[in-house]
């Protein structure tokens, strides 16, 4: 047994543990001596261990640190080694060390059962991509993770980095590293592969879509080049929230289990600076009381009026204060872009820093990413149903200005949910976007991270739109989080309180962990149970599309295109016969874009989306998605 | 920077989508673009409606379906 008293050199320890088994038990002995007498608890059969405290108390738990707990072949009971007080049995050993770059990594099985060291939080990122954009200056980026990774530490939150192109660590993690940063499926699986190893509570993509690339689901609505919908893809992180394993098909990730969010630099940069003051913002951020947040920056294109109204007094609770573009328009005062949080309704471009409003075939400028810099507040939260409101351009000669959501963060925004592609949105009422938005910020408002509202925001928008037509699907999937998971906007005071002798931060982890796993068997839940949806174009007849040529008003629209999408419900054995036999005839939905021909100079054509609801091979129900 | 010929023609964008309007395309023979003009409204820019109905040589950048366009000539039909 080595005889290294607490407090020497860990160095020395690291040196001695090469050769000699034992080491590790002692030194793991020592993390539960210092740790588990005050901040172990057994919950709900699960034994939390503050690695916060171990983390302080040892050098060598630093950034690219590890504290995987695993399966090990040797173990060795040490019970009797355990504190008198502490009650729970260990079944100690198993300790082992990885050399990880420049530092140790930590596993043990501690009562009988693999439990970890609960890492709540991964940042991935792909460090050979970021050394391509950035250089040796990339060194920047590293130093700026350990201080992100302390931070976090502060919190009460372990955290680990995992380069999804490090060898090594990935194969700690139990997979291949990705050889091809822009491989959708090596970095899913990857992800994946991370997700298993640590189970953490938050994941963080760090970089753009040059680190690590959002997934390329396929639009269901795309029909080819000069179609209707020109996305081919509806670019976004929603597998990576998802257990399912690579796929293209939207339907395969209605069941989000996991927090994820981006903390994007900038496409093609190649100055870490900004990148840099982005985590600095993440590491100063501290949450403001609720009332902080009264006061909102909600803009609307015109023509949206009754729909944002909506939107506004469902996540407000007052329309008083939304502005209407036009009349009202950029650049707006200081005070109002220095308010807490912004929504935004209006109409977005590709590769366009702008959002624009519309009253008829006017489309003022609503917003140009220029006008952020200096006048958002930090820890702003930010929310825009704008088509390609979150999309990650890169900047180049003939288009320097920066995205709205990049310029958004770099201005102070803690967290910003927006969307890759175009977006859709009723005539009406809410729908699509308008629900996913505001389902976001009802639950940020209420308290939570802006992970988890993401996640919760995900969630409800597949129950509300089930069963899930083509829009719907592309409005699951487009929309993403930018910002770090892990942060809470808004103070909430805890209903809660810890026992005596349990530190607050391994209270707070077991009430996020019964969160997670009530959002992960949720999720799980509508994988099981939502139905795909399966282009077939042969559902759509006469009949149907007669039924919905009735729903057009105006004798100068005309029917474009018609697409036929079919329902495929899981076979669920439990299921009443007579709710087997309602599934049976659940058989899809039939998509109608209707056009109203205009005159060649007109600016604008007002354009309709049709969405029929068919059972029993005809309409039931007819959803109208108005061009915005 | 890449260089396209075609004809510049209109027709609806993004039907039904939130940003459905009418969109000013270069129709070549690499396919179908949507012209853009960076920093100019990309909602209605005067600019480009000018241009249907002409044939123009443009010099820009493609991204996906757009072409974001930095200069143009006009090519003579005949």
């Amino acid at each position: 047994m080595l005889t290294t008293t607490p407090g020497a050199d860990i160095a020395h320890c690291r040196d001695q543990q090469v050769s000699n088994g034992t080491t590790s038990a002692w030194l793991w002995r020592e993390v539960l001596e210092e740790t588990a007498v005050r901040d172990s608890q057994r919950a709900c059969g699960c034994m939390y261990l503050n690695l916060d405290t171990l983390a302080k108390k040892r050098r060598f738990v630093t950034v690219r640190s590890r504290l995987l707990l695993s399966h090990n072949d040797n173990l060795v009971n040490n019970n009797e080694r355990c504190p008198p007080n502490l009650r729970l049995r260990f079944s100690l050993g198993g300790v082992k060390f990885r050399r990880f770059r420049d530092d140790w990594s930590l596993s043990a099985l501690v009562g009988g059962r693999e439990m970890p060291g609960k890492v709540d939080k991964v940042i991935v990122t792909n460090f050979g991509a970021l050394h391509g954009k950035y250089g040796a200056a990339d060194a920047n980026v590293h130093a700026a993770l350990t201080r992100w990774v302390q931070a976090d530490l502060q919190r009460g939150l372990v955290t680990e980095v995992v380069a999804v192109d490090d060898a090594a660590a990935m194969q700690a993690a139990g997979g291949p590293a990705v050889t091809n940063a822009l491989d959708c499926a090596q970095n899913k699986q990857a992800i994946d592969d991370v997700y298993r190893a640590f189970a953490p509570d938050y994941i963080v993509i760090l970089g753009s879509i040059d680190v690590i690339p959002h997934q390329d689901m396929l639009n269901p609505l795309y029909r080819g080049p000069g179609g209707d919908d020109p996305d081919e893809h509806a670019f976004g992180d929603l597998p990576y929230a998802c257990d399912t394993p690579y796929g293209q098909d939207i339907s395969a990730f209605k069941g989000p289990t996991r927090v994820v969010s981006r903390l994007p630099d900038r496409t093609g940069a190649q100055d870490p600076q900004r990148l840099l003051d982005l985590i600095d913002a993440v590491i100063r951020h501290q949450p403001r009381p609720r009332a902080d947040f009264q006061d909102y920056h909600a803009v609307s294109a015109e023509v949206w009026k009754d729909s944002t109204q909506l939107s506004a007094r469902n996540m407000f609770g007052s329309d008083s204060d939304l502005q209407l573009v036009p009349p009202a328009g950029r650049p707006w005062p200081g005070a109002r872009l220095a308010r807490l949080v912004h929504f935004y309704n209006c109409h977005g471009a590709s590769v366009d820093p702008q959002f624009y409003g519309q009253r008829g075939t006017q489309y003022p400028s609503a917003l140009n990413s220029q006008d952020l810099a200096g006048n958002v507040a930090e820890g702003t939260v930010v929310t825009a149903e704008c088509c390609y409101g979150a999309e990650l351009y890169a900047t180049s000669a003939v288009q320097p200005v920066a995205p709205t959501c990049n310029s958004y963060l770099e201005a102070g925004a803690i967290g910003m949910w927006a969307s890759t592609t175009i977006a859709y949105g009723p005539a009406s009422g809410n729908g699509q976007a308008d629900l996913i938005t505001q389902f976001f910020i009802m639950e940020v408002l209420a308290g939570a991270s802006t992970g988890r509202a993401a996640l919760e925001a995900r969630q409800r928008f597949v129950r509300a739109a089930s069963p899930a037509g083509p829009e719907d699907l592309k409005t699951l999937a487009q929309f993403n989080l930018y910002g770090d998971a892990s942060v809470f906007p808004v103070e909430i005071p805890i209903a809660t309180k810890s026992p005596p002798g349990t530190a607050e931060s391994v209270a707070k982890r077991a009430t996020r962990v019964d969160r997670r796993l009530l959002l992960a068997r949720q999720g799980v839940s509508l994988l099981a149970s939502e139905p795909d949806l399966v282009a077939n174009d042969e559902m759509v007849s006469d009949l149907i599309i007669g039924q919905l040529r009735a729903h057009i008003d105006d004798e100068r629209e005309r029917v474009g295109p018609v697409l036929g999408f079919r329902l495929r419900f899981p076979d669920q054995g439990f299921l009443a016969y007579s709710l087997k036999e309602m599934q049976d005839a659940s058989d899809g939905y039939v998509v109608v874009f209707v056009r109203i021909p205009r005159p060649d100079d007109a600016p604008v054509r007002s354009v309709k989306l049709l969405v029929g609801r068919v059972q029993g091979g005809q309409v039931v129900r007819v959803s109208t998605v108005v061009s915005r | 920077m890449e260089e396209l010929t075609g004809l510049v023609t209109s027709g609806v964008l993004a039907p039904g989508s939130k940003s459905e309007r009418r969109g000013i395309y270069l129709d070549t023979a690499a396919g179908r673009f949507v012209l853009r003009r960076p920093g100019a409204n990309a909602f209605s820019d005067p600019v480009l409606e000018e241009l249907v109905g002409r044939r123009i040589t443009a010099f820009g950048e493609t991204r996906d379906y757009i072409l974001l366009l930095a200069d143009w000539r006009a090519v003579d039909d005949d």
